[in-house]
């Protein structure tokens, strides 16, 4: 994600105070502190500038209505949360009028790999109960493999980038990968479901 | 849109995976900029070294008692003249002089793949060098040095002068060791203050190797016991044929000592001794990833000559030393059965040694096992990357 300089911006607790004293001044934090990162979570999704950029604008006003009440133990994962969900929403909008380029949001495809819609995981799970899966898996795995299943599935990262990320081939993020897939549908299988 | 329900649900993914994530991405990101910083080191290290054996003057490098005194980049030294505004490096300022005098394609070798391969693999302590293009262009011995982090050091790096270091090489002085070349070739001392992290380490104080390997002093936690050895007293041209015949690493480990008494010379490495470490990289988290092999190999008379390190994973920082060279060496593969747990290395410098090989300056930090609790420990080696000039 973009690399930050901590020295000029408020601490996440500092910034969310700002959020529960309704000052406005909280967005401004949140955009200085956390601008970039936000942008290449949705730019990742939406590979549209304009998109993104709306996208961010519309995190920071989901935020400033989420805090109070809700005070994010984990502000930089609240807010990529955020983003996210609001980017997927903004590529549905699109892709159901044909407006995605062909190629966007490709990872997303390979998540039916391991996690098809069709399987009782998808009808029975609701998402929060497939993310608590994916956590234990993400729990339990090496450094590598979270990173390299978050980069992509998560953040929608490209295999190139991560490749350059971990110094490494494309074809071992590539292997990784059906590794991490893999490994999914076994402890799918363990958990009764069957894919 | 497809499997709508899975991918939010990775978007459900808790907090603390995404944290996790991020230190690892932080982590990734030092390390590209330490490698990129390595690189320059190198790049401009090695200019250097051809400057001063093009354009230098011996006597330069010489001092009173005809000893060539090697000196070098200090991390903290450097970094205080960094501060001074305008102030350039005698890596700047030797890199832009090189930069107009070298021959173009040497240059542009330097900057090019061959020496990001090298630091590709150069986070962990083993190294392979397959081009040896830099030997074309070294055709005499060239001394390039470390400055010692070390208040006593007079080294002037305004006008890159070498200076007398001779009286720092009593080997009684605590929290001191010293390496130096029994032939009067050069001499490297360096303080245990090194850097931040062996001033409060209570280090023995003993004598180690010359690059022309004469003397190894191996300091062993790893088996729960302090080993202390040296090869067996040659004459010069003994030792120059067998630096040419050895191969790549020199190493040493330096420790927390305990008992300062337990550095005595325990045991001499047997042939067919097999030293195989398993090891465990970890991560700025504090997770730990497993479980990889590192194989030391040792030459006949007991010198470390390289690390070979074997990642079963995905990711295969394996720096093999070519087969070539282990076989030149008559090294014999040993094994260590403990942990080690090796963190990142960093390149201090860059060496040519007197018998013009190039050599990186390692220094790395790992933890072992020991009664149950992990302990640190530090490494410094030379890694060399190419094999010695024909004298």
């Amino acid at each position: 994600m973009g690399k930050i300089s901590r020295g000029a911006f408020l601490s996440d607790e500092q910034i969310i105070d700002l959020y529960f004293a309704r000052e406005e001044r909280a967005i401004a934090e949140t955009d200085k502190k956390y601008c970039q990162y936000l942008h290449t979570v949705a730019y990742n999704i939406l590979a549209n500038e304009q998109d993104a950029e709306e996208c961010l604008q519309d995190t920071y006003i989901k935020t400033w209505n989420a805090i109070p009440p809700e005070r994010p133990n984990v502000f930089r994962a609240f807010l990529a949360k955020i983003t996210r969900n609001l980017s997927l929403d903004r590529y549905e909008r699109e892709n159901r009028q044909k407006r995605v380029p062909a190629g966007v949001c490709v990872p997303f495809d390979e998540v039916q790999e391991f996690l098809p819609d069709q399987s009782d995981l998808a009808r029975d799970m609701q998402a929060a109960a497939i993310g608590k899966v994916l956590t234990a898996y993400l729990d339990g795995t090496t450094d590598r493999r979270l990173y390299i299943f978050v980069s992509r599935y998560f953040f929608a990262l490209t295999i190139p980038q991560i490749a350059k990320r971990l110094s490494c081939s494309q074809s071992l993020v590539s292997k990784e990968l059906a590794e991490i897939k893999r490994e999914l549908r076994i402890l799918l299988e363990e958990e009764g479901i069957v894919v | 849109m497809k499997n709508e329900k899975l991918i939010r649900g990775i978007g459900e993914i808790d907090d603390r995976v995404l944290e996790r994530y991020h230190a690892i991405d932080t982590r990734l990101a030092r390390k590209h900029a330490r490698k990129m910083r390595a690189l320059r080191a190198l790049a401009v290290a090695a200019s250097l070294a051809l400057l001063i054996g093009v354009c230098v003057p011996v006597s330069m490098l010489t001092h009173p008692a005809g000893r060539a005194v090697l000196k070098g980049d200090s991390v903290a030294l450097t970094e205080q003249l960094n501060k001074i505004e305008g102030f350039r490096s005698w890596q700047e300022r030797t890199a832009e002089r090189l930069e107009q005098t070298l021959p173009a394609p040497l240059w542009a070798y330097m900057q090019s793949t061959p020496v990001l391969d090298v630091f590709t693999q150069s986070q962990y302590p083993a190294y392979a060098w397959k081009s040896t293009t830099y030997g074309q262009y070294l055709d005499a011995p060239v001394f390039v040095a470390y400055e010692i982090d070390d208040p006593r050091s007079r080294f002037d790096p305004m006008t890159e002068t070498a200076i007398d270091t001779s009286s720092y090489t009593d080997a009684s002085a605590p929290k001191t060791y010293t390496m130096m070349c029994e032939e009067s070739v050069y001499e490297l001392k360096y303080d245990c203050s090194y850097g931040q992290t062996l001033q409060h380490q209570a280090v023995h104080v003993y004598r180690l190797h010359s690059t022309y390997g004469t003397y190894v002093a191996y300091a062993d936690q790893l088996t729960g016991e302090c080993v202390y050895w040296e090869s067996p007293e040659e004459d010069l041209s003994t030792k120059v044929t067998l630096a040419k015949k050895r191969a790549i690493a020199y190493a040493f480990l330096v420790q927390k000592v305990q008992d300062p008494e337990a550095y005595t010379l325990r045991r001499q490495v047997e042939e067919g001794d097999r030293y195989t470490c398993t090891f465990t990289r970890d991560f700025a988290d504090g997770s730990l990833e497993s479980c990889d092999r590192v194989i030391v190999t040792f030459d006949r008379a007991g010198h470390i000559v390289g690390f070979e390190l074997d990642y079963t994973g995905a990711l295969r920082y394996a720096a093999r030393i070519p087969d070539t060279l282990i076989e030149t060496t008559e090294a014999y593969v040993a094994s260590i059965t403990q942990d080690l747990f090796l963190g990142d290395a960093q390149i201090e410098g860059v060496v040519i040694t007197p018998d013009g090989r190039l050599a990186l300056d390692c220094y790395a930090e790992y933890r072992y096992s020991a009664a149950g609790r992990y302990e640190k420990g530090y490494m410094r080696y030379l890694a060399y990357l190419t094999e010695p000039m024909e004298q």
